[in-house]
């Protein structure tokens, strides 16, 4: 266990390197510098001074040693200035992460809890009323598009019945169920974006576990529907569903954008999406790197559950 | 307790049927043994003649399309076929266990094998988990696992098939009970390993009294482990005996066939003259004797009326239009 998550940390310090790089280049080759800003917003500035001013925040150098600069710096603590909202990367991102980590975290945890139960179920009765009920949901629930889900959950909850906020994020010394007003709708439109896709996973899981061997054994043995269903199989079946559910948490992530902006919930979303539209180099940059560092989390996440469900897999170590 | 060779399951004239999209289609049709304590019957076929469906049926473990008909499974005088979920379960695992071919995939992965074990006990006895993970050990070490309190612990892909097999059959008879059925339970096994599960069963049925119902399409296996025998073919059995009668004296074509693709120890020939064509499926069951389109013996009324029933000794019954009692 201690040797795999070595090399699995390893392994995610290398691809966030790498990413970095990416990223970098990226944004490197986006129209428009920082100084090119300057330009516009001074238009007393002449080419002379934008060439010095260059030379001075080293945007003239080769991208690659513009980049060497910026990871030296970077490893020593320093991640630079916000220019939008003229603060430490850091203090405009932990904010920001924290919202996204909560809102992202409960989605997800509704989803599972819901969809377990009604997967399972379905997958007990094959085609039955319930089954077909289940799909028509998962269905509705993958095509419906968030940003009309989330404004019809506006117009009824906040317009119509008023008795919760439209969008935004409770005051820091609000009590808990004050600040659990405002994260309610935008959990619940993620949760609903989710839930239906997961359930689908847990029934067709589900369903390739019951026709096992394993399972007739258990009902030989005398085991009654219920308990061949919630003992024997779901376990079994838990093994693959866990893996997409874990990597979901990445792509939640970055598909919270439209929720989080039409709800103004000032998480990791809204924050990459104000960053590289206002040309906001160092943030974005940091930003969309923590990004890529929660979905190799979730898929370490993955790995573990996995090796908890799954006796045969030992995580890289030899048995006994 | 029971004394040796009393009757303790009797299926009568059993057909059992699969809902297809074509309607009820007979894949069992009325079939008839009896169990007795202490004693085995042997199920002898082809691969596809139904043995292991009628193995199913007597648990009411077939599958959601499966349909008995008609006939009656009698247990200890109770009537199975229209007995309640509840009371068949009740007797699943605790009166009559079943051990199947698979041991790799009979066994659930992500349990330890002492708990697989000990859950009949749980289920049956309503023991705490202790005092059941306690007789799931001595369970294991009844049949011969090595270091069984450690093994208890292991899952079951640390230990290898004929291990398993032996859990299987540890945890068929946890509740000591009366009838064990052993769908092919050696098949997938190697011969010597085989050698030892048959010693096995054998030992236990001693100790415990129990019937077995063991299903097999090998007869070599089948002589060794048999008191009794019956002969399947297409959903029908085709020829019954002491396993004496049988294995000496067989008098329908197909047994007689399939003992001579026997491979024997003490023979000096061995070419095995394999039966040609195959078991016909359920629904494409040929009129008359469902073997004779491929039976060496067959003339015309073969394929015209169903064969009668032939007495040749008490025990020793056939239906075949090709063999008259002296
Ligand atoms: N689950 C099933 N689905 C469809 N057909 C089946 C199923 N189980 C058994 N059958 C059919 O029923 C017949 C008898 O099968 P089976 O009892 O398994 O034979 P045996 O155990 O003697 O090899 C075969 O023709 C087989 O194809
Ligand atoms: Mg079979």
């Amino acid at each position: 266990m201690k040797g795999f998550l070595l090399t699995r940390g390893a392994q995610a310090l290398l691809v966030i390197l790498i990413m970095s790089f990416v990223i970098y280049s990226l944004i490197g080759l986006m129209p428009g510098d920082p100084i090119d800003q300057m330009i516009s917003a001074d238009p007393n500035m002449t080419s002379a001074d934008a060439t010095r001013l260059r030379a001075l925040y080293g945007l003239d150098l080769p991208i690659h040693q513009r980049y060497w600069n910026w990871l030296s710096a970077a490893l020593s603590g320093d991640l630079g200035y916000s220019r939008l909202f003229a603060k430490p990367v850091l203090e405009v991102l932990l904010p920001a992460l924290k919202n996204s980590v909560m809102l992202l975290g409960l989605a997800l945890f509704m989803s599972i809890c819901i969809a377990i139960p009604i997967g399972t179920l379905a997958a007990s009765k094959p085609r039955s009323v319930f089954d077909y009920g289940v799909n028509l949901f998962a269905f509705a629930g993958i095509s419906i598009p968030s940003f009309w889900l989330a404004l019809m959950l506006i117009i009824l909850f906040s317009v119509i019945l008023g008795v919760l906020p439209a969008g935004g994020i409770a005051q820091s010394d609000a009590g808990f169920w004050e600040s659990m007003k405002y994260l309610i709708l935008p959990a619940a439109t993620l949760t609903i974006a989710s839930v239906g896709g997961h359930a689908r996973y847990v029934r067709a899981a589900m369903l390739e576990v019951l026709r096992q061997d394993y399972i007739r054994t258990a009902r030989a043995k005398g085991a009654g529907a219920m308990r061949v269903v919630w003992r024997h199989a779901l376990r079994n079946a838990m093994i693959p569903v866990v893996t997409i559910m874990a990597l979901d948490f990445g792509t939640l992530f970055s598909g919270a954008l439209i929720t989080e902006t039409i709800y103004s919930w000032p998480g990791m979303g809204k924050l990459i999406f104000d960053s590289v539209m206002g040309n906001d180099c160092n943030l974005a940059l940091i930003a969309l790197l923590f990004a890529t560092t929660l979905t190799l989390v979730g898929s370490l996440l993955a790995d573990i559950c996995y090796a908890w469900l799954d006796p045969r897999i030992t995580l890289g170590v030899s048995e006994q | 307790m029971s004394s040796v060779d009393e009757t303790i399951l009797s299926v009568s004239n059993l057909s059992i049927g699969f809902e297809t999209d074509e309607g009820l289609i007979p894949v069992i049709e009325e079939v008839s043994f009896d169990l007795h304590t202490g004693r085995t019957l042997a199920l002898v076929g082809e691969s596809g003649c139904g043995k292991s469906v009628t193995a199913f049926a007597l648990l009411k473990l077939l599958p959601p399309f499966g349909r008995i008909i008609s006939g009656s499974i009698k247990f200890r005088g109770q009537e199975l076929v229209d007995s309640t979920e509840s009371e068949i379960q009740a007797i699943r695992g605790d009166r009559i266990s079943m051990i199947f071919q698979e041991p790799m995939s009979a066994l659930n992965p992500v349990f330890t094998i002492g708990s697989q074990v000990a859950e009949s006990l749980l289920l049956h006895r309503h023991l705490d988990k202790k005092m059941a993970w306690q007789q799931a050990v001595e369970m294991l070490v009844a049949v011969g696992i090595p270091d069984a309190a450690q093994r208890a612990k292991n899952y079951p892909h640390q230990l290898s098939g004929g291990m398993r097999q032996r859990v299987m059959i540890a945890m068929a008879l946890s509740c000591e009970p009366d009838i064990l059925i052993a769908d092919e339970p050696t098949t997938a096994l190697d011969v010597t390993i085989q050698a030892q599960i048959l010693d096995l069963m054998h030992d236990l049925q001693e100790r415990f009294g129990t019937a077995i119902l063991f299903i097999s399409h090998d007869f070599g296996v089948v002589s060794r482990m048999a008191d009794y025998i019956a002969v399947m073919y297409a959903g029908k059995i085709i020829e019954r005996g002491d396993a004496g009668e049988i294995l000496t004296g067989a008098r329908h074509p197909y047994t007689c066939a399939l003992l001579a693709t026997t491979p024997r120890i003490d023979a000096s020939v061995t070419r095995l003259p394999a039966i040609s064509g195959r078991v016909p499926a359920p629904g494409q069951r040929p009129a008359g004797c469902y073997f004779q389109p491929r039976c060496p013996n067959a003339s015309d009324h073969c394929g015209e009326q169903r064969p009668p029933p032939v007495d040749l000794s008490v025990t020793h019954q056939l239906i075949c239009h090709e063999v008259v009692s002296e």
